[in-house]
């Protein structure tokens, strides 16, 4: 069974008393533990697209199921519960939060858990150690670069032990060295975690380590 | 304290100028609620501890209906009296145990003595009672009774000596004085003469030797209270009469105090008044504490929507980063909740603030009232009596009001749809 499911999604919205639509008829299947890319111009829809997958917007046309939920119809609660347990997100700008320190950055998700998670200290630890940022642990995001940020989102992003880290452009705002290095990272927790990987990106660096690409063409997705 | 309180206090420290801003309106009103409060309980405390001494509850004061028009009593000037045929009839109600009289001496009288050196005369007003009455209040060794050779006995307000120690003595340089001291002070008292009402018949002027045997508050508040036989006795000399048969006040001793709603009933309905003293000025202090008691609170209520204002804009300010706590997993009533803990405990620092402050305000008043304002009557240590349990409803009362002036923004902050913010 995939892992991620698309049947016939659609996105549209009322402008000026006219209904647009950003995307129609995507459907898509991915499996479990794979690298998935989907690019095209700014505006084509690829974040909306995220975002329906990400259980951020529900208002959408056609069926998506994720991790075997199916998202149309679930409550705020539910939905919610969803993105903080099958979900992670990492964005282009981080999204960190600059008056936590990174610590308390990557421990956030956990606020948010229905229960009181007993290794949760071990976890943030091991996390820190993954990225390689253990000795920015207490530090504010104001003082770290670039991809020590993006390595603190990864973080928080996996506490969870999600099943799928949805990423937005997440080396769109990272020099070449960095980004690459990122890249790397991604491989290497994708090969431990068996994490799934769906990007969104207009990077062409980003498609070499991918599994399989789309595009999205028109409002419909194709597969490149 | 669980992730999201924590959140929520790291917010408040973060904010704390544009919240602290807002919260000068609450803290104002906190501190006028906790010294409003204690000062209406602290002069509640005087008059009813100090100026209203405990009445026994089984002695009903009755006295003649006033006229009144609206709030405007006419009471205190009317010359109406308590017939002798009244007073017959009170005291054939059941339950009724005794009644005593107390009358207007309506002879001009003057006191003559010396006090500490110096020559005193003064004009003096004066009522007779029924010694039964008043027995508790006459000091050992002492009688309160009529005596055709001793000193005429007499009886002054408990309140005329914190009057004198208070006014009379600073102004004059006189000693202040306590009831020992000034207790079998005698003195003259000329009947049938007075400065105001002049002398009708000087041939019928009389001196008598008095003295004081105690203190009441059952005695006039200005003037002298003798026994009511020596009232019959100055009226048989100057008006020929001796006659008594209106009465100024009555004092009602019911058989128990469980009789007392029902002969107050009873006399109410012959016409009469039942003395509300003390009730009335309960009443008018309790009023004015809670009028300013509520213009406090009114003030940490429109002080909510300065919250309200700041808390919405602190809302708007973060539709990123609620967006962002919506991705990882916050639920539309973790926002609120985060957003309603952050105003709460603003409400608790403010709540605190304003009673640390109020407290402080009563400390400075009540330092300065004790320098600088002069004795007057009954002048207590303080004038505040303030309380853990005013206190707590004043920070009950702020943490109430910026929970509510958090109310909407909360609403509006869990509203925020999470895939627009985390764009922005």
């Amino acid at each position: 069974m995939p892992l991620i499911e698309l049947k016939d999604v659609g996105k549209s919205f009322l402008f000026d008393g006219v209904r647009k639509s950003i995307i129609e008829g995507v459907s898509l299947s991915i499996e479990r533990g794979s690298i998935v890319a989907i690019i095209g111009p700014s505006g084509s829809g690829k974040s909306t697209l995220l975002n329906i997958i990400g259980g951020l917007d529900s208002s959408y046309e056609g069926e998506a199921v994720v991790g075997g939920v199916r998202l149309k119809n679930l409550s705020d609660k539910e939905l919610s519960r969803f993105r903080n347990e099958k979900i992670g997100f990492i964005f282009q700008h981080f999204n960190l939060l600059d008056h936590l320190n990174c610590r308390e950055n990557v421990s956030l998700p956990s606020y948010f858990y229905h229960e009181e998670i007993k290794d949760i200290e071990k976890r943030v630890d091991y996390l820190f150690e993954r990225v390689q940022l253990t000795h920015r642990m207490n530090q504010y995001p104001p003082t770290l670069s670039g991809g020590e940020k993006q390595r603190v989102a990864i973080a928080r992003a996996l506490l969870m032990k999600p099943d799928v880290l949805l990423c937005d452009e997440p080396t769109g705002d990272l020099d070449d060295i960095t980004a690459g290095a990122i890249l790397e990272l991604f491989m290497s927790i994708k090969k431990e975690m068996n994490v799934t990987f769906l990007m969104v990106t207009h990077e062409e660096r980003i498609t070499k380590i991918a599994d399989e690409i789309y595009a999205i063409r028109e409002r419909r997705l194709v597969r490149v | 304290m669980n992730g999201i309180s924590a959140l929520a206090v790291k917010n408040l420290i973060r904010n704390r100028k544009a919240v602290l801003l807002s919260s000068v309106g609450i803290i104002f009103g906190i501190t006028s609620f906790v010294f409003f409060v204690s000062l209406g309980n602290g002069i509640k405390s005087v008059v009813f501890g100090k100026i209203l001494a405990q009445l026994p509850v089984n002695i009903i004061e009755v006295t003649p209906k006033s006229s009144t028009i609206g709030i405007f009593s006419f009471g205190g000037i009317s010359s109406s009296n308590i017939e002798d045929s009244t007073a017959e009839a009170i005291s054939s109600i059941n339950g009724v145990k005794g009644v005593y009289k107390e009358v207007v001496l309506d002879i001009p009288i003057q006191a003559r003595g010396e006090f500490y050196s110096r020559r005193i005369v003064t004009d003096l007003a004066a009522t007779g009672i029924d010694t039964e009455i008043v027995k508790d209040d006459i000091r050992k060794d002492f009688r309160f009774e009529y005596n055709e050779d001793g000193p005429i006995p007499v009886i002054v307000s408990k309140h005329l000596l914190e009057l004198y120690n208070s006014n009379i003595a600073q102004a004059m340089k006189l000693p202040r004085l306590t009831p020992d001291a000034i207790i079998g002070f005698r003195f003259k008292l000329v009947v049938g003469k007075s400065y105001l009402a002049g002398t009708k018949d000087s041939s019928k002027v009389k001196e008598y030797e008095c003295q004081l045997v105690g203190f009441s508050d059952k005695a006039i508040l200005l003037g002298i209270t003798i026994p009511i036989e020596y009232v019959r006795k100055f009226k048989k000399d100057i008006d020929g009469t001796g006659e008594i048969n209106k009465y100024k006040k009555l004092y009602v001793l019911a058989s128990g105090s469980q009789m007392v709603p029902e002969i107050t009933s009873e006399i109410t309905a012959m016409g009469l008044e039942i003395d509300k003293t003390r009730k009335t000025i309960g009443g008018v202090i309790s009023i004015a504490t809670l009028f300013l008691g509520m213009l406090s609170i009114l003030i940490v209520a429109l002080s909510a929507i300065n919250i309200s204002n700041t808390f919405a804009l602190l809302v708007y300010e973060r539709r990123r980063e609620i967006g962002i706590l919506r991705a990882v997993g916050a639920t539309k009533g973790n926002i609120r909740y985060m957003i309603f803990f952050e105003a709460s405990v603003a409400g608790l620092i403010n709540g605190l603030t304003g009673v640390f402050a109020g407290y402080l305000f009563i400390r400075l008043t009540d330092y300065f009232a004790k320098s600088r304002i002069p004795d007057f009557p009954y002048k207590p240590d303080t004038f505040f009596e303030p309380n853990l349990y005013i206190f707590l409803v004043a920070i009950a009362f702020s943490v109430l009001f910026c929970a509510i002036g958090a109310l909407l923004p909360s609403i509006r902050a869990s509203r925020i749809d999470p895939a627009k913010a985390i764009t922005m």
